[in-house]
């Protein structure tokens, strides 16, 4: 007869050889592959819920930052609508007026705050369809147009909502707004995603998923830390295009030459030097591209000879790359889907100078939050850069300079 | 006895079911801190903004906090040495790590 101590043993060793055996079973059945699913789904679901406050967060900040600066520049709480701003030139057409003045009269809640998440709710889902590329004659110019009407279609908006602010506090509102809409896409197509991915057992597109998400959720926390940074002003690691230009020009008086966009007129080396940047300090990248081809052409009726274009740009730098290394080379160097790059490359070519690219590594994160203090301390040296190229041009050549880049925090 | 003495098997039944646990308990363990290791080390970095102010005409140069409204080119005020133009010539970050193991 079996004592006690060995019973317990014996059901032990039972109860283990049962588990693998069913371990062993479950393998076969392709268990193993669902279980895999379950774990890759819960993992997705738990960053999902992560990725989505994050974007209520920055929802919440813009919006708070808008009702913020409404108070600043003395707006009531009654909004656009209140008596007193009745009558008041504020860029809206009778049709509003009247649609507005209707409202208060009928005993309505006046508009203000709830205008304003009414707003940043419709700008949340803005969307923009790219032009069609089977077909790409005049794609520039297709986007371009998209791009152009997209871009007054927001400063309408915010200009709406705030009349009596700056330029420079509309732009913090517009780049936060930008921002919001970013993380609210990433939030939406996670969640597609893994809904379709559990809808259609499609593993393998819950396996893709799950493997993105360290990326995915990376990028998205750099946003959201970048809302606070564009919210204080401070000047981030894309500026150093502009900083640069800044300290080329000297303090020279700055000219408006196309929209959002700044040329000084300084000499470089005792060449005569055309220095573009964004107007600043505001959140703003200008278009450069245009800046650049209204130079060249001022620049040929007036008979002016051109000796060679410069573009000071941030670059990501590869994994192990150190931060701060200026490099240089050709081309445009510039992050824009098409219409200002080819437009700076298209006036090098017409003009037939040589168009060179002088960048700063850094990583994403360093390009869209505050400047690092390695960035910073590279103005000098790319200033030494720019200065030896255009010291092989005859001193009777013209050159033109632009920092491209976000202009804000730097005048 | 820890050996079997009936001839079935190398090992008493009390045995392998001890066996059975350690090995169990020894698998969750490396399993376990397998995951523990495998999680990135977390360094709180902390980055404290500066602006920094010269003068146009001597070249002083302070260092103090960012705060609201700075912006480069902007000028702020007269040099303590020589009366000349105090500028924000630079705003950046710098690091100050914090070590959380």
């Amino acid at each position: 007869m079996p004592t006690d101590g060995s019973s317990v043993t014996d059901w032990i060793t039972a109860i283990s050889q049962l588990v693998f055996m069913i371990i062993f079973l479950m393998l076969f059945l392709g268990f193993n592959q669902r279980f895999q699913v379950f774990i890759w789904s819960r993992n997705i679901k738990a960053r999902l819920g992560v990725l989505e406050n994050l974007a209520r967060e920055s929802r919440v900040k813009t919006i708070e930052k808008i009702r913020s600066l409404r108070v600043h520049a003395g707006k009531n709480s009654g909004g656009v609508s209140s008596p007193e701003n009745r009558g008041k030139t504020s860029g809206e057409t009778r049709e509003e007026k009247i649609g507005k003045h209707e409202k208060i009269s009928a005993g309505k809640e006046p508009e203000g705050n709830s205008e304003v998440e009414r707003v940043v709710d419709e700008l949340i889902d803005y969307f923009v369809i790219t032009p069609v590329d089977i077909e790409p004659t005049d794609i520039i110019r297709r986007m371009d147009t998209l791009f152009k009407t997209r871009e007054e279609r927001f400063e309408g908006i915010i200009k709406t909502l705030l009349p009596n602010n700056s330029p420079y506090e509309r732009s913090l509102v517009e780049t936060a707004l930008e921002i919001s809409i970013a993380l609210n896409f990433v939030y939406k197509i996670v969640r597609h995603l893994l809904l379709t991915g559990q809808k259609m057992n499609n593993w393998i597109l819950i396996m893709q998923l799950e493997m993105m998400m360290p990326l995915i959720m990376r990028q998205a926390t750099t946003y959201r830390k970048a809302l606070d940074v564009f919210l204080s002003g401070k000047p981030i690691g894309d500026g150093i295009g502009p900083l640069v230009a800044h300290y080329l020009a000297k303090g020279a008086t700055p000219r408006e030459i196309v929209k959002d966009t700044v040329v000084y007129e300084t000499k470089v080396e005792g060449r005569k030097a055309y220095i573009i940047k964004a107007r600043g300090p505001e959140s703003n990248v200008g278009h450069p591209g245009k800046a650049v081809e209204a130079l060249v052409r001022n620049a040929r009726e007036n008979g002016e000879k051109i000796g060679m274009i410069i573009t000071v740009d941030a670059a990501l730098k590869l994994e192990g790359e150190k931060t701060g290394v200026v490099a240089e080379g050709v081309g445009a160097a510039i992050g824009d889907p098409g219409p200002e790059k080819i437009r700076i490359e298209r006036a090098a070519a017409d003009a037939g100078v040589p168009l060179h690219a002088i960048v700063i590594k850094m990583s994403m994160e360093e390009a869209i939050l505050e400047m690092r203090k390695e960035i910073a301390e590279q103005v000098e040296r790319v200033i030494e850069r720019i200065k030896d190229l255009v010291r092989t041009l005859p001193e009777d050549r013209v050159v033109i300079i632009s920092g491209i880049g976000n202009t804000l925090g730097i005048a | 006895m820890p050996f079997n003495t009936d001839g079935l098997g190398f090992l008493s039944p009390q045995l392998q079911g001890l066996i059975t646990l350690v090995m169990l308990a020894a698998t969750l363990t490396l399993f376990y801190y397998i995951m523990i290791k495998t999680q990135p080390k977390k360094s709180e970095e902390r980055y404290v903004t500066r602006t920094i102010v010269k003068c146009l005409k001597c070249g002083y140069e302070e260092k103090r906090d960012f705060k609201e409204g700075d912006f480069v080119g902007k000028i702020e005020g007269n040099c303590p040495k020589d009366d000349g133009t105090l500028v924000i010539r630079l705003i950046y970050s710098e690091k100050v790590v914090e070590q959380k193991s």
